[in-house]
């Protein structure tokens, strides 16, 4: 969770000095009007302009690997539980255990399946469809993680106190999306037409879900018989 | 005996025992029963309910495995991996899965409720097995799972009705990581099969049912054993457990859309308690058995103490019947000890009263010698014996008049000393006294001369009672036992007694017996019977002896004497029959028949001119009350009978008993114009004071004294001092018993007035009298003529 929090750190520190235009601010709130966290925010222009080259390059780069988004496997858990990329990417996925993952996704279009030996790393074949994917370990079946692959560079996933700050290139009618796989809505997502105007300050939303979110599966071996440690 | 009004103890305490038994038995067969039946209740209620347990958890197992099944292969990477490719090559897959558990369906939905493949088992006519894959019209036709509840819910297993077939359906979601891709499920068919083989397990009937509303539905049954048929009905009634021979139980094993999947167990009650059946009838035949064993055994307690009251009771019995040695010996219980005993000592007791009774019965009180009664005991078995003996019956003379002097003490004291000495007699083989001053003697044949001759030494010593020298005097009477026969003994002892009146009479010391001496007595006893009926049919007739008047010369009374003129014996003596007739009381009926024949014989007389006067002898009885005197007064008065024609003859004795009463009596007669004599003068004890009172006016001079007259002086003087004393007083005199014409002469010369006797005329029947009187030279002239008349008349 350290990493997970420093992480975050990186990627809005970044990501600040980075803003040319305009800035979108997306709060999230349950029904509580609680901030949510790790909630998936994107925008989609309504209008896509042709000349938007698409994965011209990634959003989120990590200092060591660039252009591949990474899912580390720790403690028998995917790392971080929620990943949202864009589609056309690789996702890397770094065996940070000492036993071997058999990883694999069978739901929707990005499938895939492979082992990662203990302490290898491993790239997903390139996810060339959007929507999510669902992730399992086949010999951990309590293993869960998501990926969601957008076909837009506006993304980002909300912090602590539920905030998503996006940098859109130009303003514009967009189709913001709150997305997240224990969201009781349909496709687990709610969205919303809204208009990005170039003053900066005018462009703060705050997206109240209309339901809780489902308990997130905790990845922990739920057998009452678990191997003694260090085995 | 022993059965009739009261019950005999045996049977009572048998009884009691059979009551007590019976009602043990009844009482532990009730409660055996009772056991029984809550054992079968029990034991129904115990299959049934281990079936259930047994049915629940088979049927929870199925669905355990099924469902754990359906997880295991839900998490196959394989089947996952296949879930999203070509329809056909996943229903590969998923079939690959269902044969592994061989389920009757295998089903896999996708995450929007739509059927992904569907595969049922059939069976065809073959008896093969095939795969039905879901049959679809086109391959884009999508059919949605029909119960997509069943898909969220946390119930993983389901009851799936498809193409009518219930199947046991369990499903689980395919899962990519946590995300739910789909769901797959593993059936297994609910049908006849299953049904058979939980009733194997269980041993109970099994019928799956669907109930909704009220209505139902037959699944499946495990079949019947029976010839019933698994009905709607029947379903029913199973369900409602009222079938009185099955045993039934319901398992409601899933409720869904208002249907309930019901399985009922159920069993037929015969079968279940089978075993049971058998043992009850074992246990009534040892019921039986046992109930057989008590009751013998009872009976045998019942006659073990009925027992020695039983041999009590015949032992008493015997004691009744007189046997006296025995002895009732009870050893069996303390308290029957006791009673034997005392019936032992109550036995002594009664035997020596009994002794004493007997001893008295047959002694006589006063000289304890034995009596009359043992005296023919000891006859019967003398004769029986046949020794030959003689019996002699003596008695103590004048003991009436020692009693009367001396009082009846020494009179005792006189028997006592005769008793004694009799026993102290040598001669004397046994006495007897027969009561009073008569003893029976019995002694060995002998001649009877020398008998008398060796008794009397002994007999006749004087006694010596207070200065008082007292010479004993005997009258003996002797039968033999060989001439006078042994076949009666009491007739023997008779005999004894007819020859001491004998020797009696005759102032004899003994005699003999003689048979002539029993016509007497014999017929004594003849007449005593008859007398009543000869006074009733006329067997009495009168005679009539003439009295002479000796101044005159003529006759003139007649004395009427009763005769008896018996149809068998002729004539009987007035002597026999008048004092029979005095002991029984007949006397006055004698008399009045007499005083009515005279009366009737006078009016006869006078009618025929001869008014003869009659005297009729009137005795005691006559003279008690004045009843006679009336009767003759009426009959005197009714036949108008001249004063004095009627004379009564009253002996001396007869007046003696009651002399004031007699005179009375007399005197009452005298008033009335009867002429009363003095009967038998001289006889009796008569006073002459008594004489003087007497209102008589004639006496009558007894016989004895003129029968000798001409022989004996001191007759003559009697008489004639009689005559004289008579005439003094003023009385006629009769003289009776004339027998020659000296003594008539003797009688008319010394006054006497009339005579009477055999020398004037024996006592005559009527008609004899009336021709005798004809031809007599005392005929009466004054009667002659008229005699003569007639006997004129009656020659002509």
């Amino acid at each position: 969770m350290l990493r997970l929090f420093l992480l975050l750190l990186v990627n809005v520190v970044f990501v600040i000095p980075m803003s040319l235009a305009q800035q979108v601010k997306v709060e999230v709130i349950d029904p509580n009007a609680i901030g949510v966290e790790h909630m998936v925010v994107y925008l989609e222009p309504v209008n896509k302009p042709q000349n938007v080259v698409i994965n011209s390059k990634p959003l989120l780069v990590e200092k060591h690997v660039v252009g591949q988004t990474v899912i580390a496997q720790k403690d028998k858990a995917f790392i971080p539980y929620i990943t949202v990329t864009q589609k056309g990417q690789q996702l890397s996925f770094q065996n940070q255990d000492d036993i071997t993952h058999h990883i694999y996704s069978v739901s929707g279009k990005n499938r895939f399946s492979f082992k990662i030996k203990a302490g290898k790393e491993k790239s997903s074949p390139v996810l060339e469809h959007t929507g999510e994917v669902a992730m399992g370990c086949n010999i951990h079946d309590w293993m869960s993680g998501f990926v969601l692959v957008v076909d837009t560079p506006y993304y980002a996933q909300t912090d602590d106190n539920g905030i998503a700050t996006l940098d859109l290139a130009t303003g514009g009618e967009y189709q913001l999306v709150v997305w997240h796989p224990q969201l009781p809505t349909k496709n687990y997502q709610i969205a919303q037409l809204i208009t990005v105007s170039n003053n900066d300050e005018d462009n703060e939303w705050k997206i109240k879900l209309p339901v809780h979110l489902l308990a997130i599966p905790e990845q922990e071996n739920q057998d009452e018989f678990d191997f003694l440690e260090g085995y | 005996m022993y059965f009739s009004r009261s019950r005999s103890l045996q049977s009572k305490i048998l009884v009691l025992f059979v009551f007590l038994l019976v009602s043990v038995q009844l009482v532990t067969t009730y409660t055996s029963y009772e056991a029984n039946q809550e054992l079968k209740r029990i034991q129904l209620n115990n299959r049934l309910v281990t079936a259930r347990e047994v049915f629940t958890t088979e049927f929870n197992n199925r669905r355990y495995y099924l469902s754990a099944f359906a997880e295991t292969a839900a998490k196959d990477y394989g089947l996952k991996d296949m879930f999203q490719e070509d329809r056909r090559s996943f229903e590969f897959a998923l079939n690959n899965h269902r044969k592994r558990i061989d389920s009757d369906i295998a089903l896999a939905i996708d995450k929007e409720g739509i059927i992904k493949a569907q595969l049922v088992t059939i069976t065809d006519d073959k008896g093969n097995g095939k795969i039905l894959p879901l049959n679809r019209k086109n391959q884009l036709e999508i059919q949605e799972f029909s119960h997509k509840e069943w898909l969220l819910s946390k119930q993983t297993t389901q009851l799936f009705l498809f193409d009518n077939v219930l199947y046991q359906l369990s499903l689980a979601p395919i899962k990519s990581g946590s995300r739910i891709i789909g769901w797959i499920g593993f059936g297994y068919i609910i049908d006849s099969n299953l049904a058979v083989r939980f009733a194997e397990l269980t041993d109970v009937n099994v019928g799956f049912l669907l109930k909704s509303h009220e209505t139902w539905q037959i699944i499946a049954h495990s079949g019947m054993t029976t010839e019933v048929s698994f009905t709607d009905e029947f379903s029913q009634q199973m369900l409602l457990n009222n079938n009185d021979d099955y045993i039934s139980n319901q398992l409601t094993l899933r409720e869904f859309d208002n249907t309930k999947f019901v399985a009922v167990m159920f069993k037929s009650k015969a079968d279940l308690l089978r075993d049971i059946h058998v043992n009850w009838q074992r246990l009534l035949l040892l019921l039986a058995l046992t109930l057989v064993l008590s009751l013998f055994g009872a009976w045998l307690i019942a006659k073990g103490i009925t027992k020695p009251i039983k041999l009590l009771i015949k032992q008493v019995q015997f004691i009744a019947q007189g046997n006296y040695d025995e002895s009732v010996t009870i050893d069996d219980s303390q308290e029957l000890a006791q009673l034997a005993t005392e019936f032992n000592n109550m036995k002594q007791s009664v035997v020596e009263r009994e002794k004493t009774i007997i001893y008295r019965s047959s002694h006589d009180d006063l000289t304890d010698l034995p009596n009359r009664s043992a005296l023919l005991e000891y006859l019967t078995i003398r004769c029986q014996q046949s020794q030959p003996f003689i019996l002699l019956q003596l008695k103590i003379l004048r003991l009436e008049e020692l009693n009367d002097t001396l009082g009846h003490v020494v009179g005792d004291k006189v028997i006592i000393e005769v008793a004694n000495r009799l026993l102290n007699c040598s001669l004397v083989h046994k006495s007897f006294h027969l009561g009073a001053s008569n003893f029976i003697l019995v002694v060995d044949q002998c001649p009877i001369e020398e008998l008398i001759n060796g008794l009397l030494p002994d007999l006749e010593s004087h006694y010596q009672y207070e200065n008082i020298s007292l010479h004993f005097q005997y009258a003996i009477g002797i039968a033999n036992s060989e001439k006078h026969g042994t076949k009666n003994v009491a007739e023997l002892i008779q005999k004894s007694h007819v020859a001491l009146q004998e020797a009696q009479k005759n102032k004899q010391l003994f005699q003999v017996y003689d048979t002539q001496f029993d016509t007497n007595t014999i017929e004594r006893l003849h007449l005593t019977n008859g007398l009543h009926t000869a006074i009733e049919e006329g067997q009495l007739v009168l005679f009539y002896q003439p009295k002479l008047s000796l101044d005159t010369m003529k006759l003139s009374h007649v004395e009427a004497l009763v005769r008896w003129q018996h149809p068998e014996k002729g004539l009987v003596p007035p002597d026999s029959f008048i004092s029979i007739a005095e002991k029984t009381g007949q006397m006055d009926a004698l008399t009045r028949w007499v005083t009515q024949e005279a009366i009737q014989q006078f009016l006869s007389w006078q009618k025929a001119g001869t008014p003869i006067k009659i005297a009729i002898n009137i005795s005691a009885e006559n003279l008690k009350d004045k009843s006679y005197s009336d009767f003759i007064i009426a009959l005197k008065e009714r036949y108008q009978l001249p004063e004095q024609a009627i004379t009564l003859e009253v002996t001396e004795d007869a007046v003696v008993a009651d002399p004031e009463k007699a005179t009375e009596i007399l005197c009452y007669l005298k008033e009335h114009g009867f002429k009363l004599s003095i009967d038998d003068y001289g006889t009796g004890y008569s006073s002459l004071a008594q004489l003087k009172q007497l209102p008589v006016q004639e006496l009558k001079i007894d016989r004895s004294f003129v029968q000798h007259l001409m022989q004996s002086q001191d007759d003559q003087i009697i008489v004639r001092s009689t005559i004289e004393l008579a005439h003094n007083m003023g009385l006629s005199v009769v003289a009776e018993g004339i027998e020659d014409e000296e003594t008539l002469l003797w009688l008319k010369e010394h006054k006497c007035e009339i005579a009477q006797g055999y020398f004037i005329s024996r006592p005559l029947p009527v008609n004899e009298f009336d021709l005798w009187l004809q031809a007599s030279p005392y005929l009466n002239t004054c009667t002659i003529v008229e005699v003569n008349e007639q006997k004129i008349k009656g020659k002509m």
